[in-house]
C-alpha cells in the first residue's frame, strides 16, 4: 500500500515536471517583453506600392482623416494598423503556453492570440482587433486574425479595408550586434480591395524596461484637457479648487 | 486513518504537488490566477458584501460631502467617468458587477486587463522596488510577492487631485489576493484590501472584494469613445467628440 501511495506522488511529480515543462521556458521562442517598432527606409505602405481595386479607389479618394481615422476620437488602432504603424509607441507581450497578449501603447489596442487550438467561435462579429489564432511553426509563431471591423484602416493614410480581410502574421525573435529584434511578416489578403495581397514586415527592437504609459487613457486625458480649455468651461478652475480644498483639508 | 484514507490523502498531496508543480516550473508562483474574473456583490457565503464605510478626518469628510453635493447636482461635468477618463486605483478593483478582468500571470509579473475603460494594471513580481521620481498614474505602481498561496500587491503613486473620491499622495494600498471556495465549493477570488492614507483616513481602510471565474468567456472591446465615434461616421458629429453637447 505505501509502495502504492509514494507511486502515485512520484506520478503526480512526474506529471507536475510535464505540465511545467510545457510551460513558456520551454516555447519554442520567447517573444515576451516590451518593443518598440524601427522604421525602415522601404517601410512605408502607400496607394503607390499596393495594388488597389475599383472599390478600394473609391474609399480612398473619400478618405477624410478628421472623420475617418478613428485614433482622432482616442478609438484604437485596430489590426493590423497597431502592428503596421512604425510611430514610435512600444507594445508589450505577454507570453503563456496557451495564450499571447499584446498590449499597445499609447491607444490601448489589447490583442489576444489563442494558442490552445480553440476553433473560431460562429458566428465571429468584426471587431477593432478582431479574432486571432495562433501555432508555432519551429520557432516562429504564425497567427491568423480575421473578422476586423471595415471601420478600421490600414494606416495613417487611410488605406481601407473590407470585412473579409486575412491577416496572417509570421513572428519570430533573432539577435543582432547584440540587440534582441523581433519580426513581423505581415501579409494581408483582401481581394475586394487589393488585386495581390500585401506583403510588409515589421521590425521591432527589445526595449525592456521602457515605461508604458497608461494607453488609451493618456490620449483621453490630452483631449479632456483640450476641450476644457478650449471651451473655457469653469470647470478647469473648479477642478483645481475642488482639488485644492480637498488637498488643504487633507493637510 | 484507513489505507483507503491514507491513500486518498497522498493523492490529494499529490495532485496539489502537480498543480503548483505546473505553476512553480513555469517561474510564476505557488498559484496560477491566470483567467477571466466576474467582480460580484455576493460574498462566498452568498449574501451582500458591504463595504464599510471610507474613515475620514472630519475635514475630508466635509469637503468630500461639498464635493458630492457639487457633483450631484451637475454630474455632466463632475463625473470623469462620463469624459471617458478611467477609475484611479482601487476603484477598479471594487467594481461589483458587469465588467470582467482578465489577469495574465508570467514570469515576473501579474497583469490585470480591465474591460471597463480597457485599463492594464502591470503588477511587478521580480523583487524591485518602486522607482524614485515616479509620475503618478491612474493605476499607480503595484509591486507583488507571494505569502504562500495569497499574492501581496502593494500600490503606491496614484494620481492625486482627480474627481471622486478624495486620496491624498503617500497613499498606500496594499492587497492580499487569494482562491476561496464558495458555500457550493465553488471558486472564487478574493481581495482583501488595506488603504493606508494618514492625511484622509483617521485609521487603515478595510474593504473586501470578490470575483467569481469566467471561463469561457473573452474581455470584450470596450472602448469609452465608441459612441461618439459612431455619432461622427453617421454624420452626426459631436464638436467635442468625446461629449455629447
Amino acid at each position: 500500500m505505501r509502495n502504492i501511495s509514494l507511486g502515485v506522488v512520484f506520478a503526480s511529480l512526474l506529471l507536475g515536471g510535464i505540465v511545467g515543462a510545457a510551460s513558456p521556458s520551454a516555447a519554442p521562442a520567447d517573444l515576451s517583453g516590451v518593443w518598440i517598432p524601427v522604421a525602415g527606409p522601404t517601410d512605408a505602405l502607400t496607394a503607390d506600392n499596393v495594388r488597389l481595386t475599383e472599390r478600394a479607389r473609391v474609399a480612398l479618394a473619400a478618405f477624410d482623416p478628421r472623420h475617418h481615422d478613428s485614433t482622432r476620437f482616442c478609438m484604437p488602432y485596430g489590426t493590423p494598423r497597431n502592428t503596421l504603424s512604425t510611430a514610435p509607441y512600444p507594445v508589450e507581450i505577454l507570453q503563456r503556453p496557451e495564450r499571447l497578449t499584446m498590449i499597445f501603447d499609447r491607444l490601448g489596442d489589447v490583442r489576444r492570440v489563442f494558442l490552445d487550438g480553440r476553433a473560431r467561435p460562429k458566428p465571429l462579429w468584426p471587431t477593432w482587433l478582431g479574432h486571432s489564432l495562433g501555432h508555432w511553426e519551429g520557432k516562429t509563431l504564425v497567427i491568423e486574425t480575421l473578422a476586423l471591423t471595415k471601420e478600421s484602416i490600414l494606416n495613417d493614410n487611410g488605406l481601407p479595408h473590407s470585412e473579409d480581410m486575412r491577416v496572417v502574421e509570421r513572428l519570430s525573435v533573432s539577435t543582432r550586434d547584440g540587440v534582441q529584434w523581433l519580426q513581423d511578416e505581415i501579409a494581408i489578403t483582401d481581394p475586394a480591395m487589393y488585386e495581390t495581397p500585401i506583403k510588409v514586415t515589421r521590425r521591432f527592437r527589445r526595449v525592456d524596461g521602457a515605461p508604458m504609459s497608461e494607453g488609451s487613457v493618456s490620449c483621453l486625458l490630452d483631449q479632456w484637457r483640450q476641450d476644457l480649455e478650449t471651451h473655457n468651461r469653469t470647470l478647469v478652475d473648479e477642478l483645481r479648487q475642488s482639488a485644492g480644498s480637498d488637498k488643504g483639508a487633507q493637510r | 486513518m484507513t489505507r483507503f484514507a491514507q491513500t486518498l490523502a497522498v493523492f490529494v498531496l499529490g495532485l496539489a504537488l502537480l498543480r503548483a508543480g505546473g505553476a512553480m516550473a513555469a517561474g510564476i508562483g505557488p498559484v496560477d490566477l491566470s483567467g477571466v474574473w466576474m467582480p460580484t456583490a455576493l460574498g462566498p457565503d452568498g449574501n451582500r458584501n458591504r463595504s464599510a464605510k471610507p474613515p475620514y478626518l472630519p475635514a475630508v469628510q466635509t469637503a468630500y460631502d461639498a464635493y458630492r453635493a457639487r457633483a450631484d447636482a451637475n454630474p455632466e461635468e463632475y463625473d470623469n467617468a462620463r469624459s471617458c477618463l478611467p477609475y484611479v486605483m482601487p476603484r477598479p478593483m471594487l467594481l461589483v458587477a458587469q465588467y470582467p478582468l482578465e489577469i495574465v500571470q508570467t514570469a515576473g509579473r501579474v497583469t490585470m486587463i480591465f474591460e471597463l475603460h480597457n485599463d492594464v494594471r502591470r503588477i511587478y513580481m521580480d523583487g524591485r522596488s518602486p522607482p524614485m521620481g515616479l509620475r503618478p498614474s491612474w493605476m499607480g505602481y503595484s509591486v507583488g510577492h507571494w505569502e504562500g498561496d495569497t499574492l501581496v500587491v502593494r500600490t503606491t503613486s496614484v494620481r492625486d487631485g482627480t474627481v471622486g473620491e478624495p486620496h491624498g499622495p503617500d497613499m498606500a494600498i496594499t492587497e492580499r489576493l487569494r482562491l476561496i471556495k464558495d458555500k457550493d465549493n465553488m471558486t472564487m477570488l478574493e481581495d482583501e484590501l488595506t488603504i493606508e492614507d494618514p492625511a484622509t483616513y483617521s485609521e487603515p481602510f478595510k474593504l473586501r472584494n470578490f470575483f467569481r471565474q469566467h471561463a469561457g468567456v473573452e474581455i470584450g472591446e470596450y472602448f469609452c469613445s465608441e459612441d461618439l465615434w459612431q455619432q461622427n461616421l453617421s454624420g452626426n458629429a459631436s464638436k467635442i467628440p468625446w461629449r455629447n453637447n
